[in-house]
């Protein structure tokens, strides 16, 4: 939040809800009611209990743990079980949830109410009431409504196998969850190898996860755009069959493929704003991006800025043609080659530029997928493979391998 | 087992030999480039990928180093140079030389001037440089 606020704001009107990560929650609590209240921006809190149970180092600066971990610990350890693996300098496993070898049910349902209690309460009433007095007094017109997330979200793990301990924890933590969600709706989050993606087990894995508001699915060493045709099929089926359930499915981390799946009713995909089409599931816990990337739509790809700066330099007709880039381009004084370089010292004069730019071709893909038949889109991708042909994007180091393989499993 | 240190080292020789100074794994942007070579009176910049066998990447590495370089090269253990003469047209399309690496170098594919070198690209080079106390910017 810290970080994406003003792009955010900036970029209101071109997504449709924010994901909030808790540990961000936590440390930026009235951020994000005063954010929400104002905006009237949608949003739900990503619980971020994973964390605890991969590498801790990923979850400190200088040797001690960071802020907003520190405090997402405060809300969550009535149980105790965080404080104790980070006192013995251990991630959490699973025998902090058991006794005498069983998965202890009052640990878990003491994790699933904490976690839970935070979401409800982002900001107390009486933080609520100072809030709205707040932003009365600095003009700001806004409508007395409760800051709530759009639903709340179970505590997670990450499983490497189907059945495994982090997959029956997490299994039991959503059903703990469901007891006391209250008015609210209650969403999982299958958080998944892609070794559990296979015919028989996403079968199991649907029937495990009957009964909820809503799925979110993050398929953690799944990246959209390395993946083999094979892995994207298992994917897509695992969707599909999901989404017969008739409930709202959240893709956490997902690009253009993703984006081509939402195209069924009840899909929605997150990212970050030119960052988070893909997570590893040790990935440090960082919002924002790091280097600075251009996306290209022609193959719906982020390559860093000086490869696109030589791609374009070869290929200058190619340049993008978004409010963003046509803005720029209008106030380039020089020709030719000089043109581009101009061209791309503006844009990197700024992040505002790449990351609207790429919000603003992110937009007008969901629009075009919203527009336009699964037909019609398989075909525009083939058409792009083919003109691709001639540019030999391999020479530049940009890879197009993907498009085949995205057009393989959507054919299907 | 070619080390590409052998490389460095005739190749270093060869440029020193042609007035240049030779800087070894300079940063640009999230890699590094092999050597960067410098005219001691025109700071006309070389920059080379060294390469024992993938010619694929070189020249890829090659073709984005032209942003900083006046001209880049390519350069091959003599073992392996008979991929690189196979995709001779490829080199002169892009304008990317490449040297043969042996006891002593020799030219196969001469450099073009690179068509999209830019001031601030180069100057990212030298800065770099002056950071490790290599060059010094003030000779502008």
């Amino acid at each position: 939040m810290g970080r994406d606020r003003k792009y955010l704001e900036d970029f209101k009107e071109l997504y449709s809800g924010v994901v909030v990560s808790a540990h961000i929650a936590a440390y930026h609590r009235s951020l994000i009611g005063e954010f929400s209240q104002e905006h009237k921006i949608p949003f739900f809190i990503d619980p971020m209990t994973y964390v605890f149970s991969r590498n801790i180092d990923k979850i400190k600066k200088d040797d001690h743990l960071k802020k907003s971990f520190e405090k997402l610990i405060t809300a969550y350890d009535k149980a105790g079980i965080l404080n104790t693996s980070l006192r013995e300098k251990r991630s959490l496993s699973p025998s902090d949830f058991k006794k005498n070898g069983i998965l202890d049910e009052s640990i878990l349902d003491k994790l699933s109410k904490s976690v839970l209690h935070f979401q409800k309460n982002l900001i107390s009433d009486q933080k609520q009431t100072t809030l709205w007095e707040l932003q009365e007094l600095a003009g700001i017109s806004i409508e007395r409504e409760i800051v709530k997330p759009l639903f709340l979200v179970a505590p997670y793990f990450f499983s490497e196998e189907y059945g495994d301990d982090w997959y029956k924890i997490s299994n039991k933590l959503a059903i703990s969850s469901k007891k006391i969600k209250e008015k609210y709706d209650l969403f999982p989050v299958i958080c998944i190898s892609k070794s559990l993606l296979q015919d028989d087990i996403i079968l199991k894995i649907i029937e495990d996860y009957q009964g909820f508001d809503g799925f979110i699915v993050w398929v953690a060493d799944l990246n959209e755009v390395k993946a083999d045709a094979e892995d994207l099929t298992q994917y897509k089926k695992f969707i599909s069959a999901l989404n017969k359930l008739g409930k709202p499915i959240y893709l956490l981390y997902g690009g253009y493929f993703s984006a081509l799946l939402s195209k069924e009713p009840l899909i929605t995909y997150c990212s970050g704003i030119c960052y988070g089409e893909f997570k590893d599931i040790d990935a440090p816990p960082v919002t924002g991006g790091g280097l600075m990337r251009y996306y290209i739509p022609a193959v719906h790809l982020k390559i860093p800025v000086e490869k696109a700066r030589r791609f374009y330099a070869e290929y200058p007709h190619l340049l993008c043609n978004c409010q963003t880039c046509k803005g720029i381009r209008g106030t380039i004084k020089s020709k030719g080659i000089e043109s581009v370089h101009e061209f791309f010292d503006l844009l990197e004069s700024s992040d505002w530029h790449l990351k609207s730019h790429y919000v603003l071709t992110r937009y007008d893909e969901l629009i075009t997928i919203s527009k336009s038949t699964k037909a019609k889109l398989i075909e525009q991708i083939k058409q792009n493979i083919s003109a691709q042909e001639k540019l030999r994007l391999q020479l530049f180091d940009i890879n197009n391998k993907h498009l085949k393989n995205w057009v393989e499993v959507l054919q299907i | 087992m070619v080390l590409e240190k052998e490389m460095f080292s005739a190749l270093k020789s060869y440029f020193n030999s042609q007035n240049f100074e030779v800087y070894e794994e300079v940063r640009f942007f999230s890699k590094k480039i092999d050597i960067i070579c410098i005219k001691k009176d025109s700071e006309e910049i070389i920059a080379v990928e060294m390469k024992v066998k993938k010619w694929k990447k070189a020249l890829q590495q090659s073709i984005i180093n032209q942003l900083c370089a006046d001209k880049v090269y390519v350069a091959f253990w003599h073992e392996n140079i008979g991929a690189i003469k196979k995709c001779r047209d490829l080199f002169e399309k892009y304008g990317v030389g490449v040297l043969e690496v042996n006891s002593s170098i020799i030219p196969i594919i001469p450099a073009k001037s690179s068509p999209c070198i830019h001031e601030k690209m180069s100057g990212l080079i030298k800065r770099n440089l002056s950071k490790r106390g290599e060059f010094l910017l003030a000779r502008h």
